[in-house]
């Protein structure tokens, strides 16, 4: 990338992020499918969905109020800003400053807080029951989701997202692999458990009572259900992309900054793809086992901190 | 003489004054007019006193010439007392400005002017424990300030819940002072002189660790640490708002004054001090929460995330403690910068929430959340604002709850890092998960209690006619939710304000000046908050804006009933309750929440109607009564026996007391 143009890099990062989003689902599917020889649903699938439901009209349920409206606004507004403080590959950051990764989680604290509140705002038995579900999991995986960034902060000495993950140096990943597998698992778990896919929930089942984040959403239609299908496949997408940013050492003399950023999208396809597998071959746990990922997730980060250890 | 020094010291007084012109009303409902126009405006003078003293970094002594059997009658305003001031002056302001109408709503049951005297007195009781800088004079005004919330909390007699609020207050305010009474009994006997600065100027403090233990204790108690909590849940849910708001938003505060106000005087903290401090403030913060998650009453709950506040903050004050020690300057600024602005946030949040549920309870005469729901339609505008303190309290951004708590995780992160390789380094890794674990349980409390309360459909009869409240109120509360939504945008402003605070403190742990670099760390973090702060709102304005028009080229949206998945006969009592949403919450974490459940045994094919029900009692109450409260009863009963009214066994005491004190000075020559 030539020097002028630097500056934009960090927007580049943005708008393929915004852009391919919507594909992680569909990549999710395909692989679900192809396991079990189906032929699935088209690649593009979530494209036509937002498209359409942006176009329809809205049911409100009558008891909800404003802040119904408002969970599938402030879903958006926090994932696009998780976007602005995460980097995209060695493109950069477009907001940075020490301390983001805490704001990082703090942004989906929002996402959550406003969509719980969604749920009970429509009165609805299922939805609350979602939302119990919802604020106990994510209660007890937010303490390991911030120590996984912490550490990855204490490994490199800078506590801003720019710096820890975008500027990891081939001779340190080579060095420390173990720490960062481990703690690439870690976030792969959490990853499940936070955007909702087997073993941790299952968005694909017909049944409303053992549903999680699908059943929080069931009274929102049209361009808010738009909103927060979009907002649920760019959280997807950012926790991909910081597996990506913990398995990929940063460009060296070997590899440009474009080849990196093409390589980071490879790893976010192969993420989901992952996703997809996992999803083919184990079922989804009983509610009270949950924990339990997370408890593996949180052993491994443990494991990671202690490699560190000297 | 420092003109804002003399500022507060008067406007503390006024607040006092404004108490004794309201006794001259009686039982007219003046009385709380007159408390309505006297102290507000005061402690808004003595607020802009504060501000300019923080600022200046003044430093000034008022010895009055009152000659006390004991001690001295000395008032200093120092940064550290200035801190404390702004908080209780501005929600004394506060609390004053809605007094009448809740004065107005109880007045069968009060005495409106004494209620306005033992109001004032604890406002202006709390101003002047925090500007005493004598031992003696100090205890004399804690006595005050404790006494006062006593003659608030119950309103009527015929309230068994609010005698019951009352009684265990007392105990707790008592016993709370006693070790107190021994802490600064000790300090003067060493240092000769009950003086603070002679406290300080003391080469080396005898058994500091002892007194430091005492002095957290007693005021723990104060600030409702866990297991001292016992009377916060019962005091903090019966008292009126006006009253709820100075207990909640300031009268914890002076606690936490106490011992950040013992840390300077017993010279520089040991490494055990931090220890002490880490496993006290983690435990109140994790336990406060847990007992608080599963409350059926909404204030119980908010009492609860008190005492896990308060864990916050001390967890904070002992990671400063321990990276003074692992020479980490960057990260002790960090926590200390953390750990005044959550004070100083949690008064605003918490203030504004007792007020919200003030409001309910007024309207609907519960705060039972399995009674409540749909309030948001009814109350909106308590609703908002109630919404603004839930989003604050559960460390949400760009709100000002979650500031205090960024700077605690970088503080953290930054100590293990300066004491990589050591055991240290462990230990801030622990405070740094437990500051996250507390976080997600603060969003599930208070998700919890704002949906449940303020969304979905009425669950009873009681909230149908619910209406916002009187405009004083509202206002109050309106101030309080704008401090919660814009107060994040104006940290850079505030760190200014307490830099000369935090240089003067982190010189007392550290023994040497800070180094101007590790006020880089703090200034960039909250600017770059500020500015995410800003562009958060911005993004939320463009998509609302964005929806707004894609919703208007779209076919008009319908309202219907909400999805049933296929039940055609919904009601308002198939919602979620307070219970259910926390009930497998409390199964997972059942040794240490411990709730009670019942569930009836259904026998016949037609079962008739039955009841089950989820509580969470607060089992550290059953546990302290088992292990103290009983074995003192019992001993008070046995202690009867010595009594029997005949002069010759009375006489028999004093032979025998006589014996043995013959028998003792005998021994001694």
């Amino acid at each position: 990338m030539t020097a002028p143009l630097a500056p934009l890099a960090p927007l580049v990062g943005c708008v393929l992020s915004l852009l391919f989003a919507p594909l992680l689902p569909g990549i999710i599917n395909r692989v679900k499918a192809w396991v079990g020889g189906r032929q699935g649903r088209p690649l593009l699938q979530l494209y036509y969905d937002l498209f359409k439901l942006l176009k329809k009209s809205a049911v409100y349920s009558r008891h909800s109020g404003w802040m119904f409206r408002l969970a599938p606004v402030a879903g958006l507004a926090a994932a696009l800003m998780a976007l602005a403080v995460l980097p995209f590959g060695a493109l950069g950051s477009l907001v940075s400053f020490p301390g983001d990764f805490i704001f990082l989680a703090g942004l989906f604290a929002l996402a959550r807080f406003t969509l719980i509140l969604a749920a009970l705002d429509t009165g609805s038995a299922f939805e609350g029951m979602g939302a119990a579900r919802e604020a106990m999991f994510s209660a007890l995986g937010e303490p390991i989701f911030l120590f996984c960034l912490m550490i990855l902060g204490y490994r490199s000495g800078m506590y801003s997202l720019a710096l820890m993950l975008g500027d990891i140096k081939p001779v340190v990943w080579t060095a420390d692999w173990p720490f960062f597998l481990m703690l690439a698992f870690a976030f792969f778990l959490i990853l499940l458990l936070e955007n909702c896919r087997i073993p941790a929930d299952d968005p694909n089942t017909h049944l409303e009572l053992t549903m999680i984040h699908e059943v929080m959403i069931l009274d929102h239609s049209g361009p808010d259900l738009a909103l927060l299908e979009y907002a649920s496949a760019l959280k997807l997408w950012i926790f991909s992309l910081i597996i990506a940013g913990v398995l990929l050492p940063g460009p060296g003399e070997s590899l440009p900054v474009a080849g990196h950023a093409a390589l980071t999208l490879l790893i976010v396809f192969t993420v989901a793809a992952l996703v997809g597998l996992v999803e083919s071959v184990i079922a989804r746990f009983r509610m009270e086992r949950v924990p339990q990922i997370l408890s593996l997730a949180g052993s491994f980060v443990c494991l990671a901190a202690l490699s560190l250890w000297s | 003489m420092d003109i804002s020094a003399a500022v507060i010291l008067a406007a503390a007084l006024l607040v006092f004054a404004g108490g004794l012109t309201a006794l001259g009303f009686g039982r007219s409902f003046r009385a709380t007019l007159a408390v309505r126009f006297i102290v507000p405006p005061a402690a808004l003078l003595g607020l802009a006193g504060c501000v300019s003293a923080l600022l200046l970094g003044v430093r000034q002594d008022f010895a009055l010439p009152w000659p006390l059997p004991l001690g001295n009658c000395l008032f200093r305003v120092d940064p550290l007392s200035a801190f404390f001031l702004v908080p209780v002056f501005f929600l004394s302001a506060l609390a004053a400005l809605v007094l009448p109408e809740r004065a107005g709503l109880l007045q069968k049951q009060i005495h409106a002017g004494r209620h306005c005297f033992f109001f004032c007195t604890l406002a202006s009781g709390m101003a002047l424990t925090v500007l005493a800088a004598d031992g003696i004079f100090f205890l004399l005004l804690w006595e005050i300030m404790s006494l006062a919330p006593f003659f608030l909390i119950a309103h009527s007699d015929e309230n068994s819940d609010g005698r019951f609020a009352s009684w265990i207050y007392l105990i707790a305010a008592h016993l709370g002072a006693l070790p107190l009474l021994l802490l600064f009994s000790f300090l003067t006997i060493q240092a000769g002189s009950s003086d603070f600065a002679a406290y300080m100027v003391m080469p080396a403090v005898r058994h500091a660790g002892f007194l430091f233990i005492l002095g957290l204790i007693g005021f723990g108690a104060k600030c409702g640490l866990f297991p001292l909590h016992m009377w916060m849940p019962e005091a903090h849910s019966s008292a009126p708002g006006h009253v709820a708001v100075l207990l909640s938003g300031t009268m914890l505060n002076i606690g936490l004054y106490g011992i950040l106000r013992l840390l300077s005087l017993l010279g520089p903290p040991d490494i055990v001090t931090a220890y002490i401090l880490l496993a006290a403030g983690g435990l109140s913060g994790i336990m406060g929460i847990l007992l608080g998650l599963g409350q059926a009453d909404m204030k119980r709950s908010l009492a609860y995330s008190s005492a896990e506040n308060m864990g916050i903050i001390l967890l904070a004050a002992g990671g400063a403690v321990l990276a003074a020690h692992h020479n980490a300057p960057a990260a002790m600024v960090l926590l200390l910068t953390g750990l005044l602005l959550h004070i100083w946030n949690h008064s605003v949040f918490k203030s504004l929430l007792f007020l919200g549920a003030n409001a309910v309870k007024e309207n609907t005469h519960t705060t039972m959340l399995h009674r409540l729901g749909g309030l948001g339609k009814l109350m909106p505008f308590t609703g908002g604002c109630f919404a603004a303190g839930s989003a604050s309290i559960a460390g949400v951004p760009p709100l000002n709850g979650f500031m205090g708590e960024l700077l605690l995780y970088c503080g953290f992160a930054l100590g293990a890092e300066a004491a990589k390789g050591t055991d240290a380094a462990l230990l801030f890794w622990v405070a740094f998960f437990t500051l996250g674990t507390i976080a997600g349980f603060s969003l599930f409390t208070f998700s919890r209690v704002y949906g449940l309360a303020f969304l979905g459909a009425p669950r009873g009869s009681d909230g149908s006619t619910a209406r916002d409240p009187d405009a004083f109120l509202k206002s109050a509360m309106f101030v309080l939710a704008g401090l919660c939504l814009g107060v994040s945008l104006a940290g850079p402003l505030l760190l200014r304000l307490l830099t000369p605070l935090l240089a003067w403190f982190s010189e007392l742990l550290s023994l040497a000046p800070p180094a101007e670099a590790a006020f880089a760390m703090p200034a960039a973090l909250l600017q770059g908050y500020a500015w995410a702060g800003c562009g958060l709102f911005a993004l939320l304005a463009v998509i609302f804006l964005a929806r707004s028009r894609i919703m208007r080229g779209n076919p008009e949206a319908t309202v219907s009933d909400t999805w049933g998945c296929g039940y055609t006969a919904p009601s308002a009592r198939i919602q979620y309750t307070g219970g259910s949403f926390s009930f497998s919450l409390s199964l997972l974490l059942r040794p240490l929440i411990r709730p009670q459940m019942f569930a009836p045994a259904l026998k016949d094919i037609f079962p008739g109607p039955a009841g089950a029900s989820v509580s969470s009692p607060d089992w550290p109450t059953a546990v302290w009564t088992r292990l103290f409260f009983r074995p003192v009863t019992v001993l008070s009963e046995q202690a009867k026996n010595l009594q029997h009214g005949l002069l010759n066994i009375y006489i028999l005491y004093i032979l025998i007391a006589l014996m043995a004190a013959l028998v003792w000075a005998l021994g001694r020559t």
